[in-house]
């Protein structure tokens, strides 16, 4: 299987509001579901996840189908391999962490995965915390744990990071960007934050009003031509200051010089004499005179 | 006067009628708290019709029910060779629909009250709909189901009027503290139907107050 295939077909009588996508979703990539409030995303999801059911289509895992209306298959969603980060989490208010993200599991081996997984996601210490006792950060953490222990095929996140702060939020992007490359899950992003899409994409879907708007490379999908809204200036880095939070990158485009501000996490992987595209819209661009 | 006698069988009866009003009670709840169906609202307004209706109009529909001519009394019956009604397992059926409405609105309504979210969690994480109703939604419904527990062992050692209709007054099979009180007062004898009130009052503060204790640990736990 190299990549899940999804055709989803989903009225809302009364409302007006169709779901009619089709979409694939790369095998061992994290795809971004971008649109804004009301577009579908988190239905989407739900369907991806079995929690409702689609009036028409099909999801395929190559030769395997978790749904198909025209064969009549709709495995319930314990009978899919799916591990869902809710938006509010969802962690069981009656248990303890390692509960919580032990959960899925039976047997004797559980109490190691849990274990791995908890030195894993730098849960150490808080094992034996209800989630009231925890930050709203480790609180994503267990959640996302508890979604990943199964190894599941699809991992879905619906908005997760919405309620936390710019700080924790980065640092859980950072979490996600490592375990993602430590494990390789496949997962489905849902957001409407342009930043968020753009920093964990590696495959892209907009949509709008229940349709797929464009998909591709978070490149062709965020920075490709008809966003007539968003600009995209190649240019060479050739010096670049850093404080606590931010680096300030110098870059020069056709002789032209000028500044742009990022924060430390995005100017990790640059350095100085890299070509990259500073990419910008009407609403976040920052304009400095040098 | 036998003390002991009419105290201890209030208690067995309300004890016996709790377990089964939450065996059968948590099922009836549970469908309740999740159904679309149309006649949803019927089966709920006959499981509240004891909260309404005076005792004597419950306890002569069982009475009939439950007696040698009726349905239920018949087939007892012919299944165990002695009659239902006046017996003490005609008073474990009176007051089980008598204290239905006692054990089901609490449960039903922490059934209601348990996130949907938590439920679909433990789905996408494998569990069946039985395991995650023992797994999250019993835990997380513990304050009703202990609520309603209380309320039918209190509704039931105060039942008065069903056990008299369904009963009788036979002394060690019948007879229970609310019914010998009555007798005791209508004899004149005050200090004997004082020395029994009390008793029931403190069996039945103490009961409340340990439950109550119990139940707002399990609270604060959860």
């Amino acid at each position: 299987m190299s990549h899940i295939d999804v055709k989803l077909k989903k009225t809302f009588p009364g409302t007006g509001f169709n779901i009619d996508v089709n979409f694939t979703l790369p095998k061992g990539e994290i795809t971004v579901i971008f649109g804004p409030s009301g577009s579908g995303k988190s239905t989407i999801l739900r369907l991806l996840a079995g929690l409702e059911c689609a009036e028409a289509g099909s999801i395929c895992l190559g030769s395997q189908s978790w749904f198909d209306s025209a064969k009549g298959i709709n495995l319930p969603p314990q009978k899919r391999s799916t591990g869902f980060l809710f938006q509010d989490l969802a962690l069981f208010p009656h248990l303890d962490v390692k509960a919580n993200i032990g959960y899925a599991l039976d047997g004797k081996n559980s109490l190691n995965s849990v274990k791995k997984m908890i030195e894993m996601t730098e849960l150490t210490g808080l094992e034996d915390r209800y989630p009231h006792e925890l930050s709203g950060g480790e609180k994503q953490r267990v959640a996302l744990s508890r979604a990943l222990i199964r190894s599941p095929e699809l991992l879905l996140l619906d908005e997760p990071f919405s309620a936390l702060d710019a700080a924790v939020k980065k640092t859980l992007y950072n979490e996600i960007i490592k375990l993602h490359k430590k494990i390789g899950f496949t997962a489905v992003l849902v957001t409407h934050d342009l930043a968020e899409a753009y920093r964990l994409a590696e495959h892209a879907v907009t949509l709008k009003s229940g349709k797929v708007e464009r998909q591709g490379s978070p490149e062709e999908v965020f920075l490709g031509k008809g966003l007539s809204t968003r600009i995209q200036i190649p240019v060479k880095v050739f010096a670049m200051e850093s404080d606590e939070i931010h680096t300030l990158l110098t870059v020069e485009e056709n002789g032209r010089t000028f500044r742009v501000f990022v924060d430390n996490d995005e100017a990790q992987s640059i350095s100085i004499g890299d070509e990259v595209i500073v990419a910008a819209k009407a609403s976040e661009a920052l304009v400095f005179k040098i | 006067m036998n003390y002991f006698e009419p105290i201890w069988l209030s208690v067995k009866l309300s004890f016996v009628t709790t377990v089964f009003l939450i065996i059968f009670g948590i099922p009836i709840a549970f469908w309740l708290a999740n159904t679309k169906s149309r006649i949803k609202p019927i089966i709920e307004a006959i499981t509240a019709l004891p909260i309404v209706l005076p005792p004597t109009v419950i306890g002569f529909y069982i009475l009939l029910a439950i007696g040698q001519k009726g349905p239920i009394g018949k087939l007892y019956e012919s299944l165990f060779d002695t009659q239902l009604a006046f017996s003490f397992s005609g008073l474990v059926v009176g007051s089980f629909f008598y204290s239905l409405p006692f054990a089901v609105q609490p449960i039903q309504a922490a059934f209601e009250g348990v996130d949907k979210g938590l439920v679909e969690a433990s789905w996408t994480l494998g569990k069946s709909k039985r395991e995650t109703f023992y797994r999250i939604i019993i835990p997380m419904s513990k304050r009703g189901l202990i609520t309603g527990g209380v309320l039918s062992f209190a509704h039931t050692m105060g039942e008065f009027g069903v056990v008299l209709m369904v009963g009788g007054n036979i002394p060690g099979v019948t007879k229970v503290a609310s019914i010998a009180i009555y007798d005791e007062v209508q004899a004149m004898n005050y200090s004997e139907a004082n020395i029994l009130a009390l008793f029931m009052l403190f069996l039945s503060f103490s009961v409340l107050l340990l439950i109550y204790r119990f139940n707002k640990r399990v609270v604060q736990s959860v």
